[in-house]
């Protein structure tokens, strides 16, 4: 199975963005405080009611989707009531999940009323849905927790959505908020969002990611992937073709 | 594409420890759901109603979902004719696992408890049931499941693997049940799906295993399959955050690709268990899209969380399995705690046991996010 890659965007304590628009940070130890106007131009209701692990995805999403050109970047943002539907579908992968609003919403069961908006965000696929909304996705949507934080298992469903013909065009990455866990290996790895997007075809690519099984992944051909970030830095070193 | 078959069921919900005994009840008009006492009912709770199993107890210090997984485990790997090899691909769902673990630890606390993770949960299993991988964890809200059985029976579809086990499991506890009771979600009497009086939805906890083999396994194994993986389909409404799209656009999706991906039409089906929360939105979308998409007397359907709970990430697995056993004995088990129509559904819906026509049953399940999936099984 193989597909080509037209999109990364990422928030990391270092930087946002995509290709071409990057939002550098100097010396953040934790990840970015994310605001509506490091992603979207104009104002979107939902926005302001996220939790931060949920904007930390959709900001990957968003990005990825205007490095891939199937949203406009700067210019028309205003797909915030009705957006023309698409079959494209989302695959996230994460360690940590939303226990951060998990810890917000055990905080607020302290009140005689826990809140209801936090409680909505305590599913790790809150996020998809808020993407979905917004940009109009009628795909498959669904998020993988893994033990090894590496997004490689998701990028293997991904492929096999666009081989099978569910849809052309998948958005498939890794979100994790910084978050101290017990899992060591999430420990040793940084937190934040990438997301890629792969298309059966297009004219402007990073190159083609290609698997046939689960254990293996391969970029232009020989190249071997180990985890996600591997991946991007990968694409980004080649630069867009 | 290779065939896909379930050759191994098992489930425990609130209703008793087994399959047998779900779909006896349920055949019996029993339901499984009583007042809660696992915790304190504060002024916040909406309900004093839940689906609890019934000899799940609270451990100090360790979660819920360990002690149900144990219970599953025992469950599936009874079966000797159809025995777990330790190649097989394991694929949990679970939407909130342990998280009742976070009750034992310090709420302003930014360490974690130990377990907490979902892929925790996956390598539990793996571990117990003695697995050369560790899996992941398919997590798409009241979803998740079905999607699990909908992405193993692809793996398979594709030749990546021989056999893939599904485990899925939510328990309940006061995050959930804070959770729902505030959104306004559940009912203060148990819960009526299709009733033209429902008020919500009622809690539920419940587990579900399933194993899927290709034929070539199943030949190999000399393992009986209990039924086909026809088809599946996954559908995102695009719509709301925490309720259904009214016109049941994502479920229609999702039905459409899986009868596709099961080379039929949608006039094959004749049998459909639905997500049937017994909240006014939910009911009211399945309902429109069950009439928009077949003709009239053609369907019957039904809903177990009248009788069991909404088990959550469980819930399509629990259902799935159900399907297994009604497709075996061709009859449906009436939906409880239905009383008196919501309209357009006085065709559908019934109260009493049904036999059904076909070789085939549909399952669905919807969720937050406005995520949908359709699993579609067939007779063997």
């Amino acid at each position: 199975m193989e597909s080509f890659i037209s999109g990364i965007g990422w928030v990391s304590k270092e930087s946002m963005g995509y290709n071409g628009c990057i939002k550098k940070f100097d010396q953040n130890t934790r990840l970015p405080q994310i605001k509506r106007d490091d992603i979207l131009r104009h104002p979107y209701k939902h926005f302001g009611r996220m939790d931060n692990f949920s904007k930390l995805g959709f900001a990957g999403i968003v990005f990825a989707m205007k490095d891939a050109a199937i949203i406009e970047s700067g210019k028309i943002e205003s797909e915030t009531i009705n957006p023309e539907k698409k079959n494209i579908s989302m695959i996230a992968s994460t360690v940590t999940g939303c226990l951060e609003t998990d810890l917000a919403f055990q905080e607020t069961m302290l009140r005689p009323l826990p809140s209801p908006s936090v409680f909505a965000y305590t599913l790790d696929s809150s996020f998809l849905g808020e993407a979905s909304i917004y940009l109009g996705l009628t795909g498959e949507s669904f998020v993988i927790n893994e033990e090894k934080p590496d997004g490689l298992k998701g990028l293997f469903m991904a492929l096999e959505i666009i081989d099978s013909g569910a849809s052309d065009i998948v958005l498939c990455g890794m979100c994790n908020s910084d978050i101290k866990t017990n899992n060591t290996d999430f420990c040793s790895n940084t937190p934040g969002s990438i997301f890629f997007v792969l298309q059966k075809e297009c004219l402007h690519s990073y190159g083609v990611i290609q698997s046939n099984s689960m254990e293996s992944y391969y970029y232009q051909n020989d190249i071997k992937i180990n985890t996600l970030y591997d991946l991007a830095q990968k694409c980004t070193n080649r630069k867009k073709l | 594409m290779n065939p896909v078959y379930i050759t191994n069921v098992a489930a425990i919900t609130a209703m008793g420890p087994d399959l047998e005994s779900l779909y006896n009840g349920l055949m019996n008009k029993k339901s499984g759901i009583s007042k809660i006492t696992r915790f304190n009912n504060v002024s916040c709770h909406a309900s004093p109603f839940a689906g609890v199993i019934k000899d799940l107890d609270h451990p100090k210090k360790m979660s819920l979902i360990f002690q149900l997984s144990d219970m599953l485990i025992n469950q599936i790997c009874r079966n000797r004719e159809s025995r777990i090899e330790s190649d097989t691909f394991l694929i949990t769902a679970s939407t909130k696992a342990g998280i009742d673990l976070l009750g034992q630890n310090n709420a302003k606390s930014k360490m974690l408890p130990k377990d907490i993770l979902l892929s925790d949960l996956t390598q539990y299993i793996a571990l117990k049931i003695g697995l050369n991988n560790n899996g992941i964890n398919i997590n798409s809200a009241c979803a998740s499941s079905t999607i699990a059985v909908a992405k193993g029976a692809a793996l398979i579809q594709m030749g990546v693997v021989d056999s893939v086990l599904i485990c899925c499991m939510d328990t309940v506890s006061q995050f959930v049940f804070s959770g729902f009771s505030v959104l306004g979600a559940m009912s203060d009497e148990p819960a009526r799906p299709f009733d033209k009086n429902r008020k919500g939805l009622t809690l539920g906890e419940g587990a579900a295993a399933i194993l899927l083999i290709s034929e070539k396994k199943a030949k190999a194994k000399g393992a009986f399959p209990l039924c086909q993986i026809a088809g599946f389909g996954i559908a995102n409404d695009a719509c709301h955050l925490t309720a259904p799209a009214r016109d049941g656009y994502g479920l229609k999706l999702a039905i459409g690709k899986a009868c596709k991906k099961a080379g039929i039409a949608v006039d094959d089906i004749h049998a459909i268990n639905t997500h049937g929360t017994g909240t006014k939105h939910n009911d009211s979308m399945e309902i429109n899209a069950i009439n928009s998409m077949f003709n009239p007397g053609q369907v019957i359907a039904n809903s177990i969380k009248g009788a069991i709970g909404h088990t959550l990430g469980a819930a399509g697995g629990i259902e799935i399995a159900l399907c297994v056993k009604m497709l075996k004995e061709k009859v449906m088990p009436g939906t409880y705690g239905f009383l008196d129509p919501e309209k357009g559904s006085e065709a559908i819906i019934s109260p009493e046991a049904r036999s059904f026509k076909g070789d085939y049953i549909l399952t669905t399940n919807s969720g937050f996010g406005g995520t949908n999936a359709a699993v579609i099984l067939k007779k063997v």
